[in-house]
């Protein structure tokens, strides 16, 4: 069965909290979160990468079918444990729909410098740990994409309470 | 409440392909929502969007 095209959102969060992954959750799901109406087509999270969050995370990626996207013929891989634990950024395809799981930003921080600017959101019994807005709004500015320039204003406009 | 708008980005040679699209007619819709509920909205928006670029590129 081909996995979805776009993200499941909450589906891949619970399967990450319920797995017990410690990760902060960034990118456009952050966003969301954080309140902005947008959509994106996949998870983005930063995971602790101690030597039991690589193997809890592994596991679970095993569970949700995980793959690097895109999917061809003769390139059908599952991210290892090497992957998980070097510092780049893992586009991958899952049963959930897409999750990037990123080592590290494109700054170079990884979960341990971003703990400080996150904090944790509770609805129910979903208990996520995102990045704080004004870290997000940094982050976004400073990639200089087009798709992330047009969501900075939103976000601004989320932090200011207009 | 500003202009009501769908933007999409796509950034030419972006290895990561998402889109990203900001409707702000939504601003206030989103804010009174739960966390839960922001986040499938915001799944069942895209997957609709997905489908709908998919459909448009069919007909061409």
């Amino acid at each position: 069965m081909p996995h979805p095209r776009t993200a499941d959102l909450e589906a891949l969060l619970r399967a990450l909290v319920d797995a017990g992954i410690a990760f902060v959750v960034v990118g456009g799901a952050a966003a969301v979160i954080h309140g902005a109406p947008t959509s994106t087509q996949d998870l983005d999270i930063v995971p602790r990468q101690s030597t039991g969050d690589i193997e809890r995370l592994r596991v679970v990626l095993e569970q949700l079918e995980a793959r690097f996207r895109p999917i061809l013929p003769g390139r059908d891989l599952a991210p290892t444990v090497a992957h998980l634990a070097g510092t780049g950024q893992l586009n991958l395809t899952t049963r959930f729909g897409p999750l990037d799981i990123l080592c590290r930003l494109h700054d170079s921080r990884g979960y341990d410098d971003l703990v400080a600017h996150s904090r944790e959101i509770v609805d129910g019994d979903l208990r996520v740990r995102v990045i704080d807005l004004d870290t997000l709004i940094a982050i976004k500015e400073s990639t200089g994409r087009a798709k992330d320039e047009i969501i900075v204003s939103l976000l601004r406009a989320l932090r200011d309470g207009r | 409440m500003p202009y009501t708008s769908v933007v999409t980005a796509r950034d030419p040679g972006d290895p990561d392909p998402a889109n990203v699209e900001v409707d702000l007619s939504l601003l206030e819709e989103y804010r009174a929502m739960t966390v839960v509920e922001r986040l499938r909205a915001a799944s069942r928006h895209a997957a609709t969007l997905e489908r709908l670029r998919r459909a448009a590129s069919q007909d061409r």
